[in-house]
C-alpha cells in the first residue's frame, strides 16, 4: 500500500491540474464584445445607450433647472455643480462641479457615438438597409453634435475626436473652436439631411429633421453674436429660416405647464426634443419633483421673481395692480406656474411641505407634478426633462427676426402667441427695435426660466457682467470676470496629457 | 506510539526519565481531575490473555495492544526478560498485574491509562532513614496538576502525581532533593529535610522551550522561526467583553493595527491593517483570515472557540499563501479537544454597555432659537426667524409638555445590556477527540433600534483509523440576527442630531401621532424617533457555515500527506421595509408630510456565496546526523467562489404590519439579480535546513493562477528566503557563561507576495447591459455599450518585504522581539489615469508603487514573587508598540479628491487642505491680511494662510498637512495573579493621528442642528474668541467658514485603558464538594479610561468624514466561568 501513496499524491495533483478549464470563468451578467455588433438588434440596443447616457447624469436632463444657479435667477444652496463657486467667480481650473463635468460628459457621450458610428460603418448585415443605417447615423451625429456644442460653449477651443481612442492615442491637442462649431454644423446638416421628417411627437421619442433643425438655430443664433455682442445678420438669417421650417410642424401647448408635467407630455404638440423617463425602472434615484419639491436645490431669487410683469403687461411696482400685501396675485400667470413661495400648493389640500432649507423662501414648481405629492424617495417622477420646444423657436425667429427686419408683424405674432397662452397681453404697438430686443430677452428669461438656457444667453449677448454683477440678492457675493466667456480646461486633463493639451491662455 | 516510548524508555532508561514523563503528561493534561475517573478506565477495561513460557515484556506488549494502557518502568527495577505462565479471562488491570508479578518486588501504581512499574526495594538501598513523603502540586491558581513527575534527584526512583494532583512516595532520603516536573511549566527542585509533607506551586515556563506557533500549512517551534510571526492566545483575547473576536486582538501585537469603526452591534466595521496601508488598488488592504487553513472571517467566529491566533507579517512567513498574503495573513487555530476525560465548561457575561461620550447639545429651547436667528442673520438670511414672542414664551412656559426643551439625544441613546452564554464539551477517548461549543449573544444596542443577537454552533472532531492514519472535521454555523434603522447608525444619529428642541418626537395630545416641526421654517432630518419605532428596518439575518474533512497520514518515518477540503456557505437575507408614517405639525397637529423613508415599499434580498477549498500537502522531515536536519514541503491548492444574489421590491403595501413581498400591490415591482466566481489553483512549497538549531534556513515558494488575470498572465510565483541564527547555542557564546542571557536568535528575510482581490474580470472586454431609455414613454428598450477600455495584459501587483529582527530572552522572564521592516507594492493594479477624452472608464493597468517602512517592538516579562507578603504571586507586563511611514512612491499625475492628495513623495491621501490660523479680530486685520477669495470677509472669520505667498488666499494656498496615518500605536499589558486572585489591564494607544470631520455636530444649525454647547464660547463682538469662529447658519452658511481646511482637522490621538478585569478563583477545596473543577467570579471593563484631546464622540473611528459615528462602548461586565 505505502509504495502506491505518493504516486497516487502526485497523480491526484496532475489530474486536479489537468483541468485548466477551472480557471475559465466568465462575466455572466454581462456581453463580452467579441459576441456583440452582430446584427441590427445589437445596434439598436447601443443607439438605445446612447439616447439613454443623458438620462442618468442628468447634467442635460433633469438637472437643467441647476444651470439658473449660476446666473442671476436663483441660489443653489447644495452647491451643486460647484454653483456657489461659480457664480461668486471662484474659477479656476480645479474648481470641478459645471468647470470639469461638462468636460468629462460630453466626451463620454461623444465617445459612445464615435464607437457607434465605427461600428456601423463597418457593419455588413443584410438585416440593416441603408436607409435605417443612414438614419441611426444620423440619430448618433445629432446626438455628437449636442455634445460638442456644450464643450464649443463652455470652453471654446477643445480636442476634436471623431474616432474611438485607445490608450495609445488619448492624448490629443485641442483645436480652434470654428473647427468645432463647424462640426457641429457638419454634423447637424447631415441629420437634417437624414432624419424622419415627421415632426418630434409623431416619431416615437427619435429626433427628426426638426429636432436637428432646432438644434442648429440654437447653434446659430449663440455663435451669431460673436464675442462682441454685436450679431451677425447673416447666421440670424440663417435662424430664422430654420425657425420657419420648424414652426409649421409644431402648436404650442394650450397649457403652459403641461409642457413639462408628466400628464401633458404625451405627444404634446409643443416638444421638440426631450429626455424621457419612465417609472418605475427608468428614474433618476433623486429626481425632479424630491430635489426641486422637497430639498429646494434651485432657490429662485427674489430680483427674479420681481421681473414678472403683472396681467396689465406693465412691470410690477409700476402696473397699479401692484399688490406689495400678496405679491403674486395680479401677475404674469407664469410666475405662480414657476415659483412657489414656501411650499407647493396645488390647491384642494394637496401641498407638500418641504424638509430643506429654504435660502431665499422661494422655490422652483415648473418641472414638479401635482400628482406626486408629497415629494420624497417615494416618488417616482417620469416627467420628461423637455431640452427643446417651439416656445424657444418662437422667442429665436422673433429676436433674429427683429434683428434683421426690426420688430415687424411676424416678430409681434410670434410674441403675442406665446403670451396669449398665459393671457398675458401683446406688447405695446410701435416698440423700436432696441426695445423690442430689451422685451424679448426679458420674455426669455420669464418663459424659459430653469430651462438651463439664461446663462448661455447671458453669454452670447455678451451682458453676462452688466447683469451678473449687479446681482445683490444671491445669498452670495456675485463676481462675473469676461475671461469666465470661456473656462478653465479641468486640471487634470492638463495633467494627464502631459503637454498636449495646453490651458486656456486666461488660466494660465 | 506506545511502542517508541517503550523503544526510548528501554535503550536509555537513566537520562530520559524525566523526558518521557513530560511526555507522558502531555496525555494527561486535561485527563481527569476527579480520582473517581481514573481508576474507572482500569475498572472498565476486561483483559484475556493467554500465554506460554513468554517474557514478561511480551505479556505488557499484549496488553498494550488490546488496551490503552501503556507502562513506563526501568527494565533495571523490573526484569522483564522473566518468563511466565498465565491465563486470565475478563480481569481487570490490576489483578492481571498482581497475578503477573506475584512474588516478585514489582509493585505498580495506575494512573488514568499509563501504568507505572517499580521495585519496591531497590531504593531503600541508598539510605537507612528513608520515609515517606507526600504532598500535592498544584499551579498558580490552585488548581491541581495530575501526571507531574516527582523524582528523587539523582536517582530513578519517582512517580507522578493522581488526578488530585497528589503524590505519595516512598523510601526518600532525608536528604534527598525531589524535582517535580511538567510539560510547560518550570521544573522546581525541594530539599526534602525531613519533612514529610511537601506541596508544590508550579509556574509555567515562560520561556516555552516547546511552544509550537501555527505557521502556513503546519506548525513549528517558536525558537525555530525565521519569520515575523506574532502569536495571541484565545484565553489572552476572550478577557474583553466585547462580542467580535476581530477588536479583542487590538493593542495585543506590535504591527497589527485594528481599529474598530463603530459600537454598533454586529456591525462593529473593524478594520485590521498588519503594517499598514499596503496598496492604493482596489484589491485593498485587508489581511487574509484562515480559520484552521481555510479562508473565512474573525466576526463569524465565537471568541471561545479560538485556541490561538498567528499573525504572519513578513513575507518569509506569509509567502506560502502567494497571491492572497499582501496584506498578511492571520491564522486562527480553533480548540481541540485532548484525550482525558470529558470536561464542561460555562462561561457566562452579562454587561451594561454605554457611549463612551455623548455630545453635548443646547437643548433649552429658547438658547436654541435666539443662537438659530444669530446664525440665519449673520449668514444673510433674515427670513424664517422665530420672533421674540415664541422666544419668550418658550422661555416663560410652564407646560413643558406644549413648550419642550427635547434632549434628542438622551431619547435614543441609554444604557443597554449585552448578555454571552458558553457552553461547552471537551474530551477524547480511543483516540477519538472532540470539541463542542455553543454560544450564544444578545447585544442590546446602546442607540435605540440596534440590537444583534449570535448563535455559534462548532463541533471539532479527530480521530485514529491506527497509528499513521488520522482524520477529522471541523464543523461550525453562525447564525446573526440584526435589525437596525435601514439606513444604519450614522443616519440615525444624524437625524437625531437634527431635531429642535423645541418639539417632541409625538404630538402633545397623547394621540401617539409623530411630529414634523414646531414651525413651518424650522429644517430637520427625518425623525429617528418615528423611524425607531414604526421599524423602518434593515433586518438581516446571516448564516455561515462552515465545514471541513481532513485527513493526516503517516505514509513513512519522516513522510507525512495531508489534505483538507472544505466547503464555506455564507447566506444571508434581509427585509427592508419602509413603512408610510405620517408626521404632524407639533402645535396645529395638522398634518405636514410623510416620514422620509427613502421610498416606500419592501426589499427583500437574498445573498449566497459558496466558497470551495482543497489543498493537499506533502511533509518530509529528515535528520541527517551530525546536526543537519532537513525539512522539505510540497503541495498543491484550488479554491473556487460563487456568489449570487436575488433581489426583490414591491412598492405599494395596505398597511404596514404585513411585510412580505406577496402581501404587496404586484402593480410595481422590480427583481435583479446576478451571480459571480472566481477560482485559484496553487502550487506551494517550503524547504527547510537547521543545523544544531543554531543556523536555520528557509524557503517558500507558491505558484498562483487565477481566474481573474488573462489565461497568459495568470500564473505568478511568489518567492520568499529566510535565515535565523541563534547566537545562544554558539559555543563561544555558551563559554561566556552569560547567566543572565537565555537565547538570541538574529533573522532576515525577503520575498514577494501578491494581492488577489483585483476584481472579478478586470482583463477582459465587456459590454455593459446600461443605459435603458424609453422613446415612446410607454415600454423600456434595452441599452449596451461600452463603458471601459480593456486590458488584457494585466499582470498580479507584487508586494516585496524585507525584515529584519531579533527575538531575545534574558534574565529567565524577560522576552523582546524586535522588526524593522520595509513593505514595498510595485505594479499597482488600478484604473489607468484615462484622460476625458477618451470618454471611457479607465482600464486596469499595472502602474504604481507604494513603501511602508517601519520598526515593531514588543516586550514581554513574566516573573514571580517568592517571597515576602506577596509570595506566590505571579505578575506578566507587556509593552509593544509600532511606526510605520506610507510613502506614495510611483503614481503619475497628481490627483486631489476633496480634502485628499494623491501625490508622488506623500503619503496615501495625505490631507490637503487651507491651513487654518486664526480668526480675524477686526476689519484692520481683515485689510492688512491677504484677500480670501472673492469672500466678504468679516470679523469672526476664519483665516487662512496664503501658503504660496502671492498675496491672495485662493484654492493654490491648499498645503499637503500629515497625520493621515498614525505616528506609532502602542499598547501596554499586565496581568497577574495571587491566591487565587487575578488582575489584568490593558492600555491602549495610538499618537499623532488626524481626523476631517465635518457637517452635524461641527459648524451648527447643519439641517437644523442645535449647535453644541461650546458654541457659548463663539466669536462675538464682545467675546473675541480666538478657537471658535464666528456662528453662522449650517449648508447655509457662506463657504468662507465650510472651505476644507485645517479648521475641521481634529487631533484623534488616545491613550485609554482598554479593558481591566478583575477575577477569583474559589478555592478547589470549596468547589470541589460540589463537583465543580474551577469556579471563577470577574469583573471585566471596557474603555473605562480614555485620554484624547479628540473633540468628538470617540477618538477611535474608521477614519474622516462626517462627525456623527455610532460611539464606541464602554462596558461594565461581570461573568462567571465554571469548569466541570
Amino acid at each position: 500500500m505505502k509504495r502506491y501513496i505518493i504516486p497516487i499524491f502526485v497523480i491526484s495533483i496532475l489530474l486536479l491540474s489537468g483541468c485548466d478549464n477551472y480557471l475559465e470563468r466568465n462575466p455572466l451578467d454581462q456581453i463580452s464584445s467579441s459576441t456583440f455588433w452582430k446584427s441590427k438588434a445589437d445596434f439598436d440596443m447601443a443607439l438605445t445607450a446612447n439616447y439613454g447616457l443623458n438620462t442618468t447624469g442628468g447634467i442635460w436632463s433633469y438637472l437643467l433647472p441647476n444651470w439658473d444657479c449660476i446666473t442671476d435667477n436663483s441660489f443653489g444652496q447644495h452647491n451643486n455643480f460647484s454653483s456657489k463657486a461659480i457664480a461668486s467667480g471662484d474659477i479656476s481650473s480645479t474648481t470641478g462641479g459645471y468647470i470639469s463635468l461638462v468636460y468629462s460628459l460630453s466626451y463620454q457621450a461623444i465617445a459612445r457615438g464615435n464607437i457607434f458610428l465605427k461600428e456601423l460603418s463597418v457593419y455588413k448585415g443584410t438585416d440593416f438597409p441603408d436607409a435605417d443605417k443612414k438614419r441611426a447615423e444620423a440619430e448618433i451625429r445629432f446626438l455628437r453634435a449636442f455634445y460638442y456644442f456644450q464643450l464649443y460653449c463652455a470652453y471654446g477651443d477643445v480636442p476634436l475626436v471623431l474616432e474611438p481612442l485607445t490608450l495609445e492615442t488619448q492624448e490629443q491637442p485641442k483645436v480652434a473652436a470654428a473647427q468645432i462649431l463647424a462640426q457641429v454644423i457638419t454634423d447637424l446638416d447631415f441629420a437634417i439631411a437624414n432624419l424622419n421628417s415627421v415632426p418630434y411627437f409623431q416619431n416615437t421619442g427619435h429626433v427628426t429633421k426638426s429636432t436637428a433643425q432646432a438644434l442648429k438655430a440654437r447653434v446659430l443664433i449663440y455663435d451669431a453674436y460673436g464675442n462682441s455682442g454685436t450679431p451677425n445678420i447673416e447666421k440670424l438669417t440663417q435662424v430664422k429660416d430654420l425657425c420657419l421650417q420648424v414652426i409649421p410642424q409644431y402648436s404650442l401647448s394650450p397649457v403652459f405647464e403641461a409642457v413639462f408635467q408628466d400628464k401633458g407630455q404625451s405627444s404634446n404638440t409643443e416638444i421638440i426634443y426631450s429626455v424621457n423617463y419612465l417609472a418605475p425602472d427608468n428614474v433618476p434615484t433623486y429626481a425632479a419633483d424630491l430635489i426641486y419639491g422637497d430639498w429646494i436645490v434651485v432657490s429662485p431669487l427674489k430680483s427674479f421673481v420681481n421681473s414678472f410683469e403683472c396681467t396689465d403687461g406693465l412691470p410690477w411696482g409700476v402696473s397699479p395692480l401692484t399688490d406689495t400685501a400678496n405679491p403674486f396675485s395680479n401677475r404674469d400667470p407664469r410666475l405662480s406656474k414657476t415659483v412657489f413661495v414656501d411650499h407647493p400648493d396645488w390647491g384642494g389640500g394637496n401641498v407638500h411641505f418641504p424638509t430643506n432649507s429654504r435660502p431665499t423662501g422661494y422655490g422652483l414648481k415648473k418641472f414638479l407634478c401635482p400628482e406626486n405629492t408629497p415629494y420624497g424617495y417615494t416618488t417616482l417622477s417620469q416627467q420628461n426633462s423637455v431640452v427643446l420646444r417651439l416656445g424657444e423657436v418662437l422667442l429665436m425667429y422673433a429676436e433674429a427676426q427683429n434683428e434683421i427686419a426690426g420688430p415687424d408683424a411676424s416678430v409681434y405674432k410670434a410674441i403675442t402667441d406665446l403670451r396669449a397662452r398665459v393671457n398675458m397681453p401683446p406688447y405695446p404697438a410701435g416698440l423700436s427695435k432696441a426695445e423690442m430686443r430689451e422685451r424679448i430677452r426679458k420674455e426669455r428669461r420669464i418663459e424659459l426660466a430653469f430651462e438651463g438656457l439664461r446663462y448661455f444667453d447671458l453669454k452670447r449677448w455678451h451682458i453676462a457682467g452688466d447683469v451678473l454683477n449687479k446681482v445683490t440678492d444671491g445669498m452670495l457675493p456675485y463676481k462675473w470676470d469676461d475671461k469666465f466667456y470661456h473656462w478653465p480646461l479641468p486640471q487634470n486633463e492638463i495633467d494627464k496629457n502631459h503637454g498636449v493639451l495646453v490651458q486656456n491662455p486666461d488660466y494660465k | 506510539m506506545k511502542k517508541n516510548l517503550m523503544r526510548v524508555w528501554r535503550v536509555n532508561p537513566f537520562a530520559q526519565k524525566i523526558l518521557l514523563a513530560m511526555r507522558l503528561t502531555l496525555f494527561l493534561m486535561v485527563l481527569s481531575v476527579f480520582s473517581a475517573y481514573s481508576s474507572s478506565y482500569a475498572q472498565k477495561t476486561k483483559l484475556n490473555l493467554k500465554v506460554q513460557n513468554t517474557q514478561v515484556k511480551e505479556v505488557l506488549n499484549q496488553i498494550e495492544n488490546q488496551s490503552e494502557f501503556f507502562f513506563m518502568f526501568d527494565n533495571k527495577q523490573v526484569d522483564v526478560e522473566r518468563k511466565v505462565n498465565m491465563e486470565v479471562n475478563s480481569m481487570n488491570i490490576d489483578q492481571v498485574l498482581q497475578k503477573l508479578f506475584e512474588g516478585t518486588e514489582v509493585n505498580f501504581r495506575i494512573v488514568n491509562r499509563q501504568i507505572l512499574l517499580f521495585n519496591e526495594n531497590t531504593n531503600s538501598a541508598f539510605s537507612q532513614q528513608a520515609s515517606k513523603v507526600s504532598g500535592k502540586v498544584t499551579d498558580i491558581s490552585g488548581g491541581a496538576i495530575p501526571g507531574v513527575s516527582v523524582v528523587i534527584k539523582g536517582t530513578t526512583n519517582g512517580t507522578i502525581t493522581d488526578g488530585n494532583g497528589n503524590y505519595s512516595l516512598s523510601n526518600v532520603p532525608e536528604n534527598a532533593t525531589l524535582q517535580f516536573s511538567f510539560v510547560g511549566m518550570k521544573m522546581q527542585e525541594v530539599a526534602v529535610g525531613g519533612k514529610t509533607n511537601i506541596n508544590v506551586t508550579l509556574t509555567e515556563d515562560a520561556i516555552g522551550i516547546e511552544e509550537v506557533v501555527a505557521i502556513g500549512y503546519g506548525t513549528q517551534k517558536k525558537v525555530n522561526l525565521t519569520g515575523a510571526i506574532a502569536t495571541v492566545s484565545g484565553a489572552d483575547m476572550i478577557k474583553r467583553p466585547v462580542t467580535n473576536a476581530g477588536t479583542m486582538i487590538q493593542g495585543l501585537m506590535p504591527g497589527v493595527q485594528v481599529t474598530q469603526n463603530s459600537g454598533e452591534p454586529g456591525n462593529e466595521g473593524v478594520s485590521i491593517r498588519i503594517r499598514g496601508t499596503g496598496t492604493f488598488s482596489s484589491a485593498g488592504s485587508n489581511p487574509l483570515v484562515l480559520i484552521d487553513g481555510v479562508q473565512g472571517n474573525l466576526s463569524d467566529l465565537n471568541p471561545n472557540n479560538i485556541e490561538n491566533i498567528s499573525v504572519l507579517k513578513d513575507a518569509a512567513s506569509a509567502s506560502i499563501y502567494g497571491a492572497r498574503a499582501a496584506n498578511g495573513v492571520i491564522l486562527v487555530t480553533t480548540k481541540s479537544g485532548k484525550e482525558g476525560k470529558i470536561s464542561m465548561e460555562y462561561s457566562g457575561n452579562y454587561g451594561v454597555h454605554s457611549a463612551t461620550k455623548m455630545y453635548e447639545l443646547i437643548t433649552n429651547s429658547a438658547e436654541y432659537m435666539e443662537m438659530f436667528n444669530e446664525a440665519r442673520l449673520n449668514s444673510g438670511l433674515t427670513s424664517g426667524l422665530y420672533s421674540q414672542d415664541i422666544i419668550n414664551t418658550y422661555r416663560n412656559a410652564t407646560d413643558r409638555n406644549l413648550y419642550p426643551n427635547t434632549d434628542w439625544l438622551d431619547l435614543i441613546f441609554n444604557p443597554a445590556p449585552t448578555q454571552t452564554h458558553n457552553l461547552s464539551f471537551s474530551g477524547g477517548t480511543g483516540g477519538t477527540r472532540f470539541d463542542i461549543s455553543l454560544g450564544y449573544v444578545n447585544q442590546e444596542g446602546i442607540m435605540k433600534g440596534f440590537n444583534y443577537e449570535k448563535y455559534n454552533i462548532r463541533v471539532n472532531l479527530s480521530s485514529q483509523v491506527n497509528d499513521k492514519i488520522k482524520f477529522g472535521a471541523n464543523f461550525s454555523v453562525k447564525k446573526g440576527v440584526k435589525s437596525a434603522p435601514r439606513q444604519g447608525a450614522a443616519d440615525t444619529f444624524l437625524a437625531a442630531m437634527s431635531q429642535a428642541p423645541t418639539y417632541s418626537p409625538q404630538l402633545a395630545d397623547g394621540s401617539g401621532r409623530y411630529t414634523f416641526k414646531a414651525y413651518d421654517f424650522e429644517y430637520n432630518n427625518k425623525s429617528p424617533i418615528a423611524i425607531i419605532d414604526n421599524k423602518v428596518n434593515r433586518n438581516t439575518d446571516d448564516y455561515v457555515i462552515s465545514s471541513q474533512g481532513w485527513l493526516d497520514i503517516q505514509l513513512l518515518k519522516g513522510l507525512k500527506w495531508y489534505t483538507k477540503a472544505a466547503v464555506n456557505l455564507d447566506f444571508s437575507k434581509y427585509y427592508d421595509f419602509r413603512a408610510q408614517v405620517p408626521l404632524y405639525n407639533f402645535r396645529t397637529n395638522a398634518f405636514m408630510t410623510l416620514l422620509d423613508v427613502g421610498g416606500s415599499g419592501l426589499i427583500v434580498r437574498d445573498d449566497q456565496n459558496v466558497y470551495k477549498n482543497l489543498y493537499t500537502y506533502l511533509n518530509y522531515d529528515l535528520g541527517i546526523g551530525d546536526g543537519h536536519k532537513v525539512s522539505a514541503q510540497a503541495g498543491y491548492s484550488m479554491e473556487d467562489n460563487v456568489y449570487q444574489y436575488l433581489n426583490g421590491y414591491r412598492k405599494n403595501y395596505p398597511s404596514d404590519v404585513l411585510r412580505q413581498l406577496n402581501a404587496g400591490s404586484p402593480s410595481v415591482q422590480q427583481a435583479t439579480g446576478t451571480q459571480n466566481e472566481w477560482a485559484m489553483m496553487s502550487f506551494f512549497g517550503r524547504l527547510g535546513y537547521n543545523f544544531k538549531d543554531r543556523y536555520l534556513l528557509e524557503a517558500n515558494l507558491r505558484y498562483d493562477g487565477t481566474s481573474r488575470l488573462n489565461p497568459d498572465s495568470r500564473w505568478g510565483v511568489f518567492p520568499s528566503f529566510s535565515a535565523g541564527w541563534r547566537v545562544t547555542e554558539e559555543q563561544f557564546v555558551k563559554d561566556l557563561d552569560l547567566s543572565w542571557l537565555n537565547s538570541l536568535k538574529i533573522r532576515g528575510s525577503y520575498g514577494e507576495l501578491g494581492n488577489q482581490n483585483i476584481g472579478l474580470y478586470p482583463y477582459q472586454s465587456i459590454l455593459a447591459l446600461t443605459s435603458n431609455y424609453s422613446f415612446n414613454d410607454a415600454s423600456l428598450s434595452s441599452g449596451v455599450a461600452q463603458t471601459s477600455l480593456a486590458n488584457p495584459n494585466i499582470m498580479w501587483e507584487t508586494t516585496s518585504i524585507l525584515d529584519f529582527g531579533f527575538d531575545l530572552t534574558a534574565f529567565q522572564g524577560l522576552n523582546v522581539t524586535f522588526d524593522w521592516y520595509k513593505k514595498s507594492t510595485t505594479d499597482i493594479l488600478r484604473g489607468s489615469q484615462v484622460t476625458g477624452t477618451v470618454g471611457l472608464n479607465p482600464p486596469t493597468v499595472n502602474n504604481g508603487t507604494m513603501e511602508n517602512s517601519g520598526v515593531e517592538l514588543g516586550l514581554q516579562y513574566t516573573n514571580r514573587v517568592n517571597s515576602g507578603t506577596f509570595s506566590g504571586l505571579n505578575y506578566n507586563l507587556g509593552f509593544n508598540i509600532d511606526h510605520y511611514k506610507n510613502k506614495l512612491v510611483d503614481f503619475g499625475a497628481r490627483e486631489i479628491s476633496g480634502y485628499s492628495l494623491r501625490e508622488e513623495g506623500y503619503e496615501w491621501d495625505s490631507f490637503y487642505m487651507l491651513e487654518w490660523i486664526g480668526i480675524f479680530q477686526s476689519t484692520t486685520e481683515i485689510a492688512n491680511s491677504p484677500k480670501q477669495f472673492t469672500d466678504a470677509t468679516v470679523p469672526g472669520d476664519l483665516k487662512f494662510k496664503d501658503a504660496n505667498k502671492d498675496g491672495k488666499v485662493n484654492n493654490d494656498d491648499r498645503i499637503p498637512i500629515s497625520g493621515r496615518y498614525p505616528a506609532f500605536n502602542y499598547a501596554f499589558n499586565l496581568s497577574s495573579n495571587w491566591k487565587g486572585f487575578d488582575l489584568s489591564a490593558q492600555f491602549q494607544g495610538v499618537e499623532n493621528v488626524k481626523y476631517f470631520v465635518n457637517n452635524w455636530g461641527t459648524i451648527p444649525f447643519v439641517q437644523g442642528s442645535p449647535p453644541t454647547t461650546d458654541w457659548r464660547d463663539r466669536w462675538t463682538e464682545s467675546n473675541p474668541s480666538t478657537t471658535m469662529p464666528r456662528m453662522y447658519w449650517g449648508w447655509g452658511a457662506p463657504e468662507r467658514i465650510r472651505r476644507n481646511s485645517s479648521w475641521y482637522l481634529q487631533d484623534g490621538s488616545y491613550f485609554r485603558l482598554k479593558n481591566l478585569t478583575f477575577g477569583y478563583t474559589l478555592p478547589n477545596h470549596l468547589t470541589q464538594r460540589a463537583g465543580i473543577q474551577q469556579l471563577r467570579l470577574y469583573f471585566s471593563g471596557d474603555n473605562l479610561v480614555t485620554l484624547t484631546k479628540y473633540p468628538g464622540l470617540d477618538p477611535e473611528r474608521g477614519g474622516s468624514g462626517s462627525f456623527v459615528n455610532y460611539p464606541q462602548n464602554k462596558i461594565y461586565s461581570f461573568g462567571v466561568n465554571v469548569k466541570f
